[in-house]
C-alpha cells in the first residue's frame, strides 16, 4: 500500500506521487486533498489504482486525482488522465461502464416556502412519472432505426421528438451531441439493451432530487445561472444504462487481445487500451460517442418527465412551475480536447472517470450567457447532504487538464453500510429531517447512506482552495427519488 | 443469502466476491450462483426453462467473465434467474453449458458489469479460487 511518506507535498492542497515511485509509471500522480482527505485516500486502494493508471502509454503531464477519489476497478473513481493524439491510447476502463454518467441541474421560480406542503405530492409525481429501479424499462420503446438516430444525435433527437426545449441543448456539454458517433461500432446486444431503457433512471447511486438553493456564494453567477436562495432546483443523476454498460463490456473484453497486438504491458487487465489512431481505438471512440449521446438523450427525456411531474403537482398552486435548464455535464467520459501543455497547443483525449470537466471563462463551447463566468460544474452530495454548483476556472486548465471533482466520494463499502445502517431507519431519519424519500429498495437506500460518503463540503473546499473550481451555490435536498 | 463457497469482500465503491471450488467447473458454477445471490433475486414458482450457452475466449479468466456476462444478460433481457448449471464441456478457452432458469419476481440490486480488475484464477491441488469485482 502507498504510505504518506511516498507523497511529496506540492502545495497546501496538492500532493505528488513521483513517477520514480514505481518503475512502470510513465507520469507522476497529482492528488488534490487536505490532510484528512489524503488519509481517507490512503485507506483504500485508490492511489495504487492511480499509480497503475499512470502506466498507460502516451500519457501527457500527470494523472490527476480529485479529493473525492475512491477505489474503483482498474482506474480510480475521481481520476483524470490525458493521452496525446494520435499515438496515445484510449482505455474504456478509464472511463467506466456507465459511459456519460452525469448530472443535469434545472432551476425554478418556485419558492420553497410556497410549496413546502406540496412536496410529498411532487415526490409522488416524480416517482410515478420517472421510471426507476433495477430492471425497470421506460414507457418509450424505440425501433432500431430510431435508436441509431439517438446514437448519432443524442439530446437533439429528444428535441426533434418533443422532449426538449432549444435552450436545454445550448446548456448541455457538447450541446448534447458528442461528434463522431457511429452505431456500426456498437454491438447488436448493446442496441437491444438500449431499446427500452431511454427515459429511465436505473438504480444504485442514481437519483432525481428536488433541492432548495440554500446559500449563494457568487450572486452574479447565480443570477446568470437562474439560481436564487430559497427557490427550488432539480438534479438528475444517471447515465447510459444497459446500452453503455454493454459498450464498455464489449470493448474491455475485445481489448484484452488488442494490447497484445500493440505490445502494451499493463499492471491491471481492466486498464486495457488501444492506440487512439488504431482501428480498434477508433471503433471504441465511435461506440463511446453513441453511448454518451444515449445518456444525454436519457437525461433529457427524464427532464421532460420531471417537467410534467412539476406541472401535475404544482400547476395552479404556484404562478410559474416551469423548470429551466442550468447545465448538464458528464463525469464518466473520454473527450477530445485541445490543451496548452508546456507552451504548445496539443490535441488530447482526456479520460475523466468520476471527474467533471471544469473549463474556465471564455471557453467557446459554452452558451453565450456563460462565457464570462465559465462552465457550470455540478457536484451532487450524498443522499440527505448538500450538493454544490461550482464554476470551472483558468487554473484547472493548468493543474488538472480542465477537470474537478464530481461528488462526495465513498469511504465505506456497501457491505459495511448495509451492516451498520437499516434502510427503513435511514428513511425515517431523512423524512424526520424534512426530506421526502421515494425509493424502490431499502437495502439499496442503506448502501447510499450519508455516512458511507466523504464530507462533500470538505471536498468542495479543497477544489476551490486549490483553484480548480469556484463556488456559486449550495443546494439542500427536500425530496429524493431513487431506484 | 450468500452461498458458503463465495464470500463478499469489502470494496469501497463496488462489489467484490471471493469464489472457490474443488474444480474449475465448480468455480464457474459458484461464481454464477454467488453473483446472483448478491443481487437478491426472488424467483417465481413457474415452470423451469433451459438455455444452451456456448462461448470461446482467449483465456480462462475471459471465459469466466463471458459466462457471467451471459447470465446478467439473460436476467436483464429475459427476466430469468439461473437455478441450475450443467457444464457439458470446458477447456481453457471454450465452454458449453446448459442453464436451467426460472422467471424473476424481483431484484434488489443491479450489477452493471463484470470487470477484469486484478482478475486471476488461482489454482492449487483440488482448489481453485478467484476474486471478482462487479461494477454496481
Amino acid at each position: 500500500m502507498i504510505q504518506k511518506q511516498d507523497l511529496i507535498r506540492l502545495s497546501e492542497y496538492q500532493w505528488e506521487i513521483p513517477s520514480t515511485y514505481r518503475g512502470d509509471m510513465r507520469v507522476p500522480v497529482h492528488l488534490f486533498a487536505d490532510d484528512r482527505l489524503l488519509e481517507e485516500a490512503l485507506d483504500d486502494r485508490s492511489l495504487l489504482q492511480a499509480v497503475n493508471a499512470a502506466c498507460l502509454p502516451g500519457l501527457v503531464g500527470w494523472v490527476s486525482v480529485m479529493p473525492d477519489v475512491h477505489q474503483g476497478y482498474g482506474f480510480p473513481i475521481g481520476g483524470v488522465a490525458a493521452s496525446r493524439f494520435p499515438d496515445g491510447v484510449i482505455s474504456p476502463g478509464a472511463i467506466g461502464y456507465d459511459i456519460n454518467c452525469g448530472v443535469r441541474l434545472l432551476s425554478s421560480r418556485i419558492e420553497f416556502n410556497q410549496v413546502e406542503h406540496e412536496l410529498s405530492d411532487l415526490a409522488d409525481a416524480l416517482y410515478a412519472n420517472c421510471p426507476s429501479g433495477v430492471g425497470v424499462g421506460g414507457k418509450l420503446r424505440v425501433t432500431r432505426k430510431e435508436l441509431e438516430a439517438v446514437c448519432r444525435k443524442g439530446a437533439r433527437w429528444a428535441l426533434e421528438n418533443g422532449y426538449a426545449e432549444p435552450e436545454d441543448l445550448e446548456r448541455t456539454e457538447e450541446q448534447g451531441t458528442v461528434p463522431g458517433a457511429s452505431p456500426r461500432s456498437v454491438s447488436d446486444r448493446a442496441m437491444q439493451r438500449g431499446r427500452n431503457q431511454l427515459g429511465t433512471l436505473g438504480a444504485g447511486n442514481h437519483f432525481i432530487e428536488v433541492d432548495v438553493v440554500d446559500e449563494v456564494f457568487h450572486p452574479e453567477a447565480a443570477r446568470i445561472l437562474g439560481l436564487e436562495q430559497g427557490f427550488l432546483a432539480l438534479q438528475i443523476h444517471c447515465g447510459s444504462r444497459g446500452f453503455g454498460h454493454q459498450v464498455c463490456s464489449d470493448y474491455v473484453r475485445e481489448f484484452q487481445t488488442t494490447i497484445q497486438r500493440y505490445a502494451i504491458l499493463l499492471p491491471d487487465r481492466e486498464l486495457v487500451c488501444a492506440p487512439l489512431n488504431s482501428p480498434e481505438g477508433i471503433r471504441y471512440l465511435e461506440a463511446m460517442a453513441c453511448a454518451a449521446n444515449y445518456a444525454f438523450c436519457n437525461r433529457q427525456i427524464l427532464a421532460h418527465l420531471a417537467r410534467l411531474s412539476f406541472e401535475q403537482a404544482l400547476a395552479g398552486r404556484v404562478p410559474d412551475w416551469h423548470l429551466r435548464q442550468v447545465y448538464d455535464i458528464a463525469h464518466n467520459m473520454g473527450k477530445t480536447e485541445i490543451h496548452t501543455f508546456e507552451g504548445r497547443q496539443i490535441k488530447l483525449c482526456v479520460h475523466r472517470k468520476g471527474a467533471t470537466r471544469a473549463f474556465g471563462p471564455g471557453f467557446q463551447g459554452l452558451p453565450p450567457e456563460y462565457l464570462d463566468i465559465g462552465q457550470p460544474v455540478l457536484v451532487p452530495g450524498s443522499m440527505g447532504t448538500a450538493s454544490w454548483v461550482l464554476l470551472g476556472t483558468e487554473a484547472s486548465m493548468q493543474l488538472s487538464f480542465g477537470s474537478t471533482c464530481h461528488g462526495a466520494g465513498r469511504v465505506m463499502s456497501r457491505k459495511q453500510a448495509k451492516r451498520e445502517i437499516r434502510g427503513s431507519e435511514l428513511r425515517g431519519s431523512l423524512e424526520a429531517a424534512g426530506i421526502h424519500i421515494r425509493a424502490g429498495s431499502l437495502p439499496g437506500l442503506a448502501e447510499e447512506a450519508p455516512l458511507a460518503y466523504k464530507d462533500v463540503d470538505r471536498v468542495v473546499e479543497v477544489v476551490t482552495r486549490a483553484g480548480i473550481a469556484r463556488k456559486v451555490a449550495r443546494l439542500k435536498p427536500v425530496a429524493v427519488i431513487k431506484g | 443469502m450468500q452461498p458458503s463457497d463465495s464470500e463478499e469482500l469489502h470494496h469501497t465503491a463496488d462489489w467484490a466476491l471471493r469464489v472457490s471450488g474443488k474444480s474449475l467447473d465448480e468455480l464457474f458454477v459458484h461464481a454464477a450462483l454467488g453473483m446472483q445471490a448478491m443481487m437478491g433475486i426472488e424467483i417465481t414458482q413457474d415452470t423451469d426453462s433451459q438455455r444452451y450457452f456456448e462461448t470461446s475466449a482467449t483465456d480462462l479468466e475471459t471465459l469466466l467473465v463471458r459466462f457471467l456476462e451471459e447470465i446478467l444478460y439473460l436476467l436483464e433481457s429475459e427476466n430469468i434467474r439461473i437455478t441450475g448449471i450443467k457444464i457439458n464441456e470446458r477447456t481453457e478457452t471454450h465452454l458449453q453449458s446448459l442453464l436451467t432458469c426460472k422467471p424473476v419476481q424481483s431484484i434488489q440490486k443491479e450489477i452493471k458489469a463484470v470487470t477484469f480488475h486484478e482478475l486471476e484464477i488461482h489454482r492449487g491441488p483440488g482448489h481453485f479460487e478467484t476474486v471478482l469485482v462487479f461494477d454496481v
